[in-house]
């Protein structure tokens, strides 16, 4: 930990207006597309990527940073307001937030949300400035044979992002894995199912692919779906948490940071899992459990400060590894490529300073987050009412003309219609739509690291068992994979128990 | 979910089955035993044996979840359809018709299809759309947009 060059990469995000413009533009951004139901922040990064093309790394990267530390804020407007989750990690706030709105404290809920997913997010995001460098320093002397390793180690998260089959996800793991060796074979050059075609020589493009998958799916299955868009009528009349509040809290806030990080840093296992456990963990260790469900602010600080806290901790695997923790860093991981910046190990020994940028930023956008959040509560809470039959069409012209921009071809915008129409059909049938990001990502880690060890050993497979990190590696891919197994039972029943709970409440 | 199911797995095999008969055309490397097609033959296979799970798991009724199949006479499937040829056309004529007209028809046919029929809405937030986004990208990033026919009559 070098505290000279984390104090310059301060004055550089601090100093520097443009870059702490981009910050509260992305935070903005993040708070506004999280509050929408139907828009994530993997969604939101997906969309406002192209918006960093041609600025410097250290901007784009910060504003992105901001559009995730937001989106995951914004969530819980729409779930405190309307008891629509605005992305899945704040399905768990719906449980004790909307109950609150009800009661007409909606201004509560929301200052402790605000409040909660600030403090998750500054510890999550400090937990991340410390550890990730050691896990760094350990990846640093991977050679070939560990990168395939990691590689195979990542992939083996798959499953545990799968959603309701873990069939289906495999299935979306192997066509992402299909579908990154598209283009010229990384070792002999050798045009793999190009179909003639020079736009495909590098592979799929990877921005105009995601703004498919993730933006333009997410259009079709909202047009098919159209409902009313809810009126608001929650009085907010407060903007930060009363000292009582926070003294309540400040136990499940402490508790829950530490439990989002944790999650957040295991691979695959996102702001929703990491909610719902510190739900249940705040739950267990409440004096009056059965008051949970009737608008607790304990719960609401719990949930919050959980998935905020997951931000920081996705990205230790992100930064130090090369290895996304979710869907939004796997969205992110694609940023840093295209500024030039491949994430792992070799970025701190390279490129150590934008590595400190982005610990800096990351705090710095926590700070932002609070102050946007708290000044700009009423307004947000008035997006939800944006009409869709106007947010569609918008958000349409977005996803086409960013995939346009890159490259200025417009093969990329028939590519975003056609991994749209792809995500779509996927998304209506559960064939689970991360695992193919993550698989394009890690796809030509994967194969690249391994063809470069077999031209070591000329062909011999053996050298794959002859490092014991890698050897450890492959081990734990299959371990986890194991317990994913496992565990995915487990943690589908514990979700569907919550949603029953949530179900009864609103009823009630 | 079964019907789904069964397709799902059948594509799944026929992709499957493609790539590797694809890979079969592809050069051997002798040096280092694997060549261009050794992944994809790995993957290709991968996916094969789990569509075939797939099938078989939902003939033993082990399918999980629902499914609503996609019907033509769908309201809302027709809407999704109409907007997919929204925006292929959007896409066929960026380039020729430039941009900001290409925009504005866009934004407002998309509207008139999800029931906005207001012709003062239709036209400021077409036009309000079509500038902020030209402006963001040409203006605040410098990426040159096409401007078509435009181009000719200023």
């Amino acid at each position: 930990m070098d505290f000279g060059l984390l104090f310059h990469s301060f004055g550089n995000v601090m100093l520097d207006w443009h870059v702490l413009l981009a910050i509260f533009i992305g935070v903005t951004g993040g708070i506004t597309i999280g509050a929408l139901p139907g828009l994530t922040a993997t969604m939101g990064v997906a969309l406002l990527v192209p918006f960093t093309f041609g600025r410097p790394p250290v901007e784009s990267l910060a504003m992105l940073l901001g559009i995730y530390c937001g989106g995951m804020y914004g969530g819980s407007i729409s779930a405190i307001l309307i008891r629509t989750p605005g992305t899945p990690a704040a399905a768990a706030t719906v449980l004790e937030g909307y109950p609150m709105g009800q009661r007409g404290e909606a201004g509560r809920a929301l200052a402790m949300a605000l409040f909660a997913s600030f403090s998750g997010g500054m510890i999550g995001a400090l937990i991340m400035t410390f550890l990730s460098p050691f896990v760094a320093g350990v990846a640093l002397e991977f050679s070939y044979v560990e990168y395939f390793a990691l590689a195979l180690f990542g992939l083996s998260v798959i499953i545990s992002i799968s959603g309701t089959s873990i069939i289906k996800g495999i299935m979306s793991g192997f066509f992402g894995l299909l579908l990154s060796t598209i283009g010229m074979d990384p070792i002999s050059g050798f045009p793999r199912f190009v179909f003639g075609r020079m736009d495909l020589m590098e592979g799929p493009a990877f921005i105009p692919t995601l703004i498919g998958l993730f933006a333009v799916a997410e259009l079709f299955s909202n047009i098919e779906k159209m409902g009313v868009t809810e009126k608001i009528q929650a009085r907010i009349g407060q903007f930060l948490p009363s000292w009582a509040d926070i003294k309540t809290s400040a136990n499940n806030i402490g508790k829950s940071s530490l439990i989002g990080t944790i999650v957040g840093a295991i691979p695959g296992a996102g702001g929703d899992i990491a909610a719902f456990v510190s739900y249940a963990e705040a739950k267990r260790s409440s004096k009056h459990p059965e008051k949970f469900g009737t608008g607790l602010i304990e719960g609401v600080a719990a949930t919050e400060s959980a998935n905020n806290a997951c931000s920081g901790g996705a990205m230790i695997p992100l930064l130090s590894l090369g290895v996304p923790g979710d869907a939004v860093t796997a969205v992110l991981l694609g940023a840093f490529i295209i500024q030039g910046l491949q994430p792992g190990p070799l970025l701190y020994k390279e490129h150590l300073d934008v590595v400190y940028n982005v610990f800096a930023s990351m705090i710095v956008a926590n700070v932002a987050m609070l102050i946007v959040g708290a000044v700009g509560v009423r307004f947000f809470a008035k997006v939800i009412g944006i009409q869709k039959e106007i947010l569609i069409p918008i958000i349409f012209v977005l996803s086409l003309v960013g995939s346009y921009a890159m490259r200025q071809n417009v093969f990329d915008v028939y590519l975003t219609i056609g991994f749209g129409v792809v995500g779509y059909i996927m998304q209506r049938y559960h064939y689970p739509l991360s695992p193919i990001l993550l698989a394009l990502i890690l796809g030509p880690m994967a194969e690249s690291n391994l063809r470069r060890s077999m031209v070591v050993s000329g062909g011999d497979w053996h050298i794959l068992f002859s490092r014991p990190i890698a050897v450890g590696l492959m081990v734990l891919a299959v371990a986890f994979l194991a317990a994913s197994v496992w565990n995915h039972k487990r943690i589908e029943r514990r979700l569907t128990e919550a949603k029953l709970i949530a179900a009864e409440g609103a009823s009630a | 979910m079964k019907t789904a199911d069964f397709i799902g797995g059948s594509a799944g095999i026929a992709l499957g089955a493609y790539v590797i008969f694809e890979g079969s055309k592809m050069p051997p490397d002798l040096i280092m035993k694997i060549g261009p097609s050794f992944f994809p033959d790995i993957l290709a296979s991968g996916l094969i044996i789990f569509s075939m799970i797939l099938i078989i798991y939902a003939f033993i009724g082990r399918a999980k979840g629902e499914a609503e199949a996609i019907s033509l006479k769908d309201k809302g499937i027709q809407r999704a359809l109409v907007s997919l040829l929204a925006i292929i056309a959007y896409t066929a004529l960026f380039e020729p018709l430039g941009y900001p007209l290409a925009t504005i028809l866009l934004v407002a046919g998309v509207m008139v299809l999800l029931g906005k029929r207001q012709p003062k809405e239709l036209a400021i937030v077409s036009l309000a759309t079509t500038f902020g986004i030209w402006l963001i990208f040409a203006k605040l990033l410098k990426l040159s947009m096409p401007m078509g026919i435009l181009e000719r009559l200023l």
